[in-house]
C-alpha cells in the first residue's frame, strides 16, 4: 500500500485499513522510538513506551487537528508517554542502560568519559530543560518542532535551552573538564 | 536540521551532540507487528470495558427499580381515602333474586297474619258434603266435595316465598331458594 500524504494515510487508519495502520507505524517508528530511547536511556523501556504511544495515537487519531503536522503530534504523545514512564520509574528504580552501552553506538574512548558525565548532567536536570535538551542536541530539532511537540511557547524553548546547557556545562566545570569559558551564569 | 552553531563556549556539549546525532537509533524487528498486538488487546479491553459499564448500569437500574418499586405500590395506602374494591357487575337474575329476597322480607310478616284465616278456612273446607237432595234425582256431581272445596279455597301463594318464586317463574328466572 502507498498512501503518500500524512492525511490520506490517517483517513485509511480511521477507516479500518489495516495495512495503512501499518504503514502510518513504519513511517514514524524511528522518529518515535528515537526519542523515547533519548529521554528513558533504556532500549527495551523505549520500545515498550514507544508502542504503547502507538496505540494512544490510534485511540485519539480522530482528534488530530488536520491542519497540523501530524509527526510532532506524534512526537508529543511519545513525550508525554516518555514522561509518565520516568515519573514511574522515579517511584520504582529501575537499571539504566546509557546510550554508550547500546551495540553500535562506538564512543571514542577519550569522549566516552564526556558523554558520560553529560549524561550525568541530564540526569540531573528538570524534566522540561532535559527534554528541550535533548531534543535540540540530540535529535537536531529545530526551535519551533520542539515547541510543538512540548506545545510551549519558542521563547519559552530557547530561554529552557539556554539554562539547560549552563547547568550541563556547569556540571562538567563541577567534574574537572576544562572549559575556556567561566560565564555560566543564566540569565 | 539546524546545525550545531560553532561555539567554543559550548565546545563540550557540540561535540556530544554531534556524536549523538550521528547514532542511528532503528527499532528492533517485528516492532509494528507489536504496535498491531497491543491495538487488537487494546481493543479488546475497551470493548470489554463497555459491555461491563453497560451491565453495571442494566444491574443498577433493575436494582433501583426492584428498591423504588415496592414504594411507589405503598404510596397510595399513605392516601387518607380508602381504596374502593371495585366488585364485579352482578347479574341481571342475581338483582332480581336479591329483590325478591327483600320484597319477601318486607311483606312476611304482613302477609302472615293475613293468610292465617285463610289456612283455618282451608282446612274447614274437607269435611264440607254436598247437600243431601230433598226427593228425586241428586243435581250434584259425583265426587267429594270437600277436598274440591279445599283445592278451590287454597290461594294460588300462601306465602311470600311462594309469591316472589311465582313471579320470578313468571320472569323466567330461577326460582329462589329454601
Amino acid at each position: 500500500m502507498c498512501v503518500s500524504s500524512d492525511r490520506e494515510l490517517v483517513a485509511e487508519c480511521r477507516a479500518g485499513n489495516a495495512g495503512a495502520i501499518r504503514d502510518l507505524v513504519e513511517r514514524f517508528q524511528n522518529d518515535v522510538f528515537a526519542i523515547c530511547f533519548r529521554l528513558l536511556r533504556h532500549r527495551h523501556d523505549a520500545e515498550d513506551v514507544a508502542q504503547d504511544s502507538f496505540v494512544r495515537v490510534f485511540r485519539s487519531l480522530h482528534r488530530w487537528d488536520t491542519a497540523r503536522p501530524l509527526k510532532p503530534w506524534i512526537l508529543t504523545i511519545a513525550v508525554n508517554r516518555c514522561r509518565t514512564a520516568l515519573s514511574k520509574r522515579n517511584r520504582r528504580p529501575t537499571p539504566v542502560e546509557f546510550l554508550a552501552d547500546v551495540p553500535g553506538a562506538e564512543v571514542p574512548e577519550s569522549s566516552s568519559e564526556l558523554s558520560a558525565a553529560i549524561s550525568e548532567a541530564l540526569n540531573e536536570l528538570r524534566g522540561d530543560y532535559r527534554e528541550v535538551f535533548i531534543l535540540f542536541h540530540e535529535t537536531g530539532k529545530p526551535y519551533e518542532e520542539i515547541a510543538e511537540i512540548l506545545e510551549r511557547p519558542v521563547g519559552t524553548v530557547k530561554t529552557w535551552l539556554h539554562r539547560a546547557r549552563a547547568r550541563v556545562l556547569a556540571h562538567l566545570q563541577a567534574k574537572g573538564f576544562a572549559l575556556d569559558n567561566t560565564d555560566l551564569n543564566e540569565p | 536540521m539546524n546545525e550545531p552553531i560553532p561555539n567554543p563556549y559550548h565546545d563540550p556539549i557540540w561535540a556530544y551532540a554531534k556524536r549523538e546525532r550521528a547514532r542511528v537509533l532503528i527499532v528492533s524487528p517485528g516492532f509494528a507487528e507489536g504496535v498491531e498486538r497491543r491495538l487488537a488487546a487494546d481493543l479488546r479491553k475497551r470493548r470489554l470495558t463497555r459491555y461491563a459499564g453497560m451491565a453495571l448500569a442494566a444491574s443498577v437500574l433493575l436494582g433501583v427499580g426492584f428498591i423504588a418499586l415496592p414504594r411507589t405500590i405503598q404510596e397510595p395506602a399513605q392516601n387518607p381515602q380508602p381504596a374502593v374494591e371495585i366488585a364485579a357487575l352482578p347479574k341481571l337474575g342475581e338483582e332480581w333474586s336479591e329483590a325478591g329476597r327483600s320484597l319477601e322480607n318486607l311483606t312476611a310478616s304482613a302477609a302472615k297474619p293475613a293468610l292465617e284465616p285463610a289456612k283455618r278456612l282451608i282446612s274447614g273446607a274437607e269435611n264440607l258434603r254436598w247437600p243431601t237432595p230433598v226427593g228425586g234425582e241428586p243435581r250434584f256431581p259425583d265426587f267429594e266435595f270437600g277436598p274440591v272445596a279445599m283445592a278451590g279455597l287454597e290461594p294460588i301463594a300462601n306465602t311470600p316465598r311462594r309469591a316472589v318464586n311465582t313471579m320470578l317463574r313468571d320472569f323466567g328466572i330461577a326460582p329462589l331458594e329454601k
